[in-house]
């Protein structure tokens, strides 16, 4: 069920969100953003301008969205009405670079396909790899 | 009633501008003035600005660019300038331009209309104490006569 | 029907669905023929859409004219070169918003203005600017300073304050008076014009727009929702499961009531039934405490997709709905027999703002300006949408056209829809059943209509299906954009103290019943009526 009483205002799991942006595609007034900088995925609730429609929560992958039953929410400023959540991103075996994917993502990968030998090398690593063969 | 009355001399003054909502915001409203009759605290609700001061400014809707016209033509008539001691925004479309934010014809949300308001009309609105902002699509009356009794209690002393 | 059809020269149809019909005309033809639809087979006019063909490989702007009539929708479609000038038909005032709207949104030249003002947008946007032009940036706001020229004769013009504190929005009815009679009208509106239709086209995908689409309007937004939904399906010709109809009737008439009641209360405020009003608002938040049950929102309900509805009705919420209803039921019937009875009212209202039959035809009116003027047009009957066919109801027709039978029209309507959600909330087992939507596949250049009748009547959506899930035009028409036109013929001739109740007997979608400027042309004096309304008068 998407939510219980009321449709209120999503809630981000910090620990399973994996940052693939799933939610922020869907999201019909972009309140949900994504943000890349070098080493995390910033996923940013603008709650200010969310219309409490969760379709987030019906297209996140990973169940990490849940609809409180808080509706309304008041502040004083727009500071105070982002919510922001961070997700590592994986980074290479060998050389330590952060990689386009974020952890979660590769372990996610990993449990669901569990014969699957998922390498988690940079593109300059892989290289080198291939090279040395 | 009558001490309250007394004390303050005048009844606090609300300001309301719909500035292009769709009326869901305006209806919760008006169910949050019929719960706030209940509390006793007297008001008035203009919806014209008449005087250069207010007490409280409550506002909802994107601002599209036809109301902001309207609004800044009101804003003009009453002396180009506007004090209020509290704004109290009211739904999504006001606190952050929901779902049309960035559409031609608004103006994003009453942050940036602001800044519009300074850059085209050289009219100033200004806010002496608090601006607040209470999301949800529509807001709930609840909420916002909970809101709207805390400033008037704050006003009343 | 396609006979009558033929009689008025129109050839080579094409079905888009079972119920609509489109064909090609020449523009010159035009007027000639929507002249003989409407006034001689008795065909209601619903709109025209102007759509910028560039982007699907053509030259200029096409036309789309829809007109309904009994199981028969049918879109004429009119190509117009980018130098050609349209005439506006002078005597089908039904006519004169959309072609208007078409200039200033998509840069159709018209040969005849009726309004030589910018219409839709504000007067500070230069003549260029086209917005739903497709080479015009969604997001680009050429604000200026304002410059705004109203009323257009600035004789003495004086203020009066809206009498509803509480529902007021930009919107400005000027209205000419001799003495106390008022001779002309003028009407400022569209401060409320947000781009949604070019949000809808640029920024979102078809499947977010259900969304957006309920957002037009705070009162039925809903109705917007599923008309979108119904005009997508169409074009796409996607069947949509039984249980998703159910739950899109149960919840528009959830609306229905709760849209009335409002301009029940409204009604009661104005003519000094102060008890009767508050008792009506809180009738109202029961229905609106219901809509909350079943979708997690009062308003908003965020249900309906493309292909049905969402996953939110369950056993649980419908009984919790259920048992609400059963309470609301009595005391909300109760109410309405008091106020129908009311002799208040009967005094108040009756002969007030009379239109007649004809007047009604001309300038399109709807919903149940149209009903309370003797025409029988209910989409819910002419085209019958979700699951209007499995239960049964009857329209309220009156013949008189004045306020009072527009308020009773509207009462039996509310004892209606009481009745219609009955009979859906006895079909709870087939309400439940799963799957709530029906897959589909997207496809481009698709040509839709979608209509419901909204709480103040037939609501358009028309669409034209673009490229990857988006769409290229959309089109609303809310049914007050139908009604307004009507007060040209319901006001002038009328008493001024009456002004304020014929506009808001239309029911003027947004609840506003605005400011009013009066300007007087025999005697020239200034009144000014300015009055701070006290919130515990109420």
């Amino acid at each position: 069920m998407l939510f219980h009483s009321i449709r209120g205002v999503p809630a981000i799991d910090p620990e399973k969100c994996m940052g693939c942006g799933a939610c922020a595609s869907k999201c019909p007034t972009d309140s949900l953003t994504l943000h890349r900088t070098r080493d995390s995925i910033l996923l940013e609730l603008n709650v200010a301008r969310c219309i409490r429609c969760a379709y987030c929560a019906e297209a996140c992958p990973n169940n990490a969205i849940t609809i409180e039953d808080k509706y309304t929410v008041i502040g004083r400023s727009r500071e105070e009405l982002a919510i922001r959540v961070i997700v590592p991103l994986a980074r290479c075996d060998s050389c330590g670079e952060p990689l386009r994917h974020s952890a979660r993502e590769v372990e996610l990968a990993r449990e669901k396909v569990p014969d699957l030998n998922v390498i988690k090398l940079c593109d300059k690593c892989k290289v080198k790899r291939v090279l040395a063969r | 009633m009558q001490t309250q009355e007394a004390k303050l001399g005048t009844v606090p003054e609300i300001l309301y501008i719909n500035s292009g909502s769709c009326n869901g915001c305006d209806i919760e409203l008006l169910a949050a003035f019929v719960e706030l009759q209940e509390t006793g605290l007297k008001f008035n609700v203009n919806v014209e600005a008449r005087k250069p001061r207010y007490d409280i400014l409550v506002i909802t809707g994107p601002v599209t660019a036809q109301s902001f016209c309207r609004i800044s033509r009101m804003l003009r008539e009453a002396g180009g300038r506007l004090e209020v001691e509290y704004a109290v925004l009211l739904g999504s479309c006001a606190c952050g331009g929901g779902i049309w934010y960035d559409s031609y014809a608004t103006l994003g949300g009453f942050d940036s209309f602001l800044n519009y308001l300074r850059r085209v009309e050289e009219a100033e609105l200004t806010i002496r104490k608090e601006k607040i902002y209470i999301t949800g699509c529509p807001v709930r009356p609840r909420d916002v006569a909970e809101t709207l009794r805390e400033i008037l209690e704050k006003i009343y002393g | 029907m396609i006979d009558r059809l033929r009689e008025c020269g129109l050839r080579d149809f094409t079905y888009i669905d079972d119920e609509t019909v489109t064909t090609c005309v020449r523009p010159e033809e035009l007027s000639q023929i929507l002249r003989c639809l409407i006034l001689r087979a008795g065909l209601h006019f619903s709109t025209c859409v102007g759509v910028d063909v560039r982007g699907l490989g053509e030259q200029g702007i096409e036309i789309y004219y829809i007109v309904s009539g009994k199981k028969l929708r049918l879109l004429l479609r009119t190509s117009v070169a980018p130098s050609e000038k349209i005439e506006v038909p002078l005597d089908l005032p039904c006519t004169y918003w959309c072609l208007h709207e078409a200039r200033d949104l998509v840069g159709l030249n018209l040969r005849n203005e009726v309004y030589t003002y910018r219409f839709v947008l504000p007067d500070s946007y230069p003549r260029s600017v086209c917005p739903l032009r497709k080479d015009y940036q969604y997001s680009e706001r050429p604000l200026t300073k304002c410059v705004q020229e109203m009323p257009t004769r600035p004789e003495k013009a004086i203020t009066l304050f809206p009498h509803i504190p509480y529902f007021y929005e930009h919107e400005d009815f000027i209205v000419y008076v001799d003495v106390d009679k008022i001779v002309d009208f003028e009407y400022r509106g569209f401060y409320n014009h947000r781009g949604i239709e070019k949000v809808g086209e640029t920024r979102l995908k078809a499947d977010q727009v259900p969304f957006i689409a309920e957002r037009i309007c705070g009162i039925c937004g809903y109705t917007h929702s599923c008309a979108y939904c119904q005009a997508v399906e169409s074009a796409l010709r996607i069947d949509i499961p039984e249980s998703a109809r159910l739950t899109r009737t149960l919840l528009l008439e959830v609306e229905r009531i709760e849209s009335h009641l409002l301009w029940l209360a409204i009604l009661c405020y104005m003519i000094n039934l102060r008890d009767l009003f508050l008792k009506l608002m809180r009738c109202r938040e029961h229905v609106m405490s219901m809509g909350e049950i079943l979708t997690g929102n009062r308003k908003m309900y965020g249900i309906n997709v493309i292909g049905g509805v969402r996953d939110f009705i369950t056993s649980e919420r419908i009984e919790k709905a259920a048992r609400l209803f059963s309470e609301l039921k009595t005391q909300c019937t109760k109410l309405l027999q008091e106020l129908k009875s009311s002799e208040r009212l009967r005094a108040a209202t009756r002969g007030v703002g009379t239109l007649s039959r004809e007047d009604a035809l001309i300038t399109g009116a709807v919903g149940p300006v149209a009903r309370a003027s003797g025409i029988d047009y209910d989409v819910r009957k002419y085209l019958p949408y979700a699951a209007y066919s499995q239960v049964s109801f009857s329209i309220p027709v009156y013949s008189e056209g004045d306020v009072y039978s527009r308020a009773l029209v509207r009462i039996d309507e509310t004892l209606e829809s009481i009745d219609i959600i009955d009979q859906v909330l006895g079909m709870s087992r087939a309400l439940l059943e799963k799957p709530h939507r029906s897959e589909y596949e997207w496809l481009p250049c698709r040509v839709g209509v979608g209509m419901t009748e909204a709480p103040r009547g037939e609501d358009v959506h028309f669409i034209i299906t673009g490229h990857d899930l988006r769409l290229y035009r959309w089109r609303v028409r809310a049914p007050t954009y139908a009604n307004l036109p009507s007060l040209w013929k319901s006001l002038i001739g009328e008493k001024l103290e009456h002004a304020n109740l014929i506009i808001a007997s239309i029911d003027p979608c947004l609840a506003c019943t605005d400011r009013l400027v009066v300007v007087d042309t025999g005697l020239g004096k200034v009144r000014k009526i300015t009055r701070l309304v006290e919130v515990r008068e109420a």
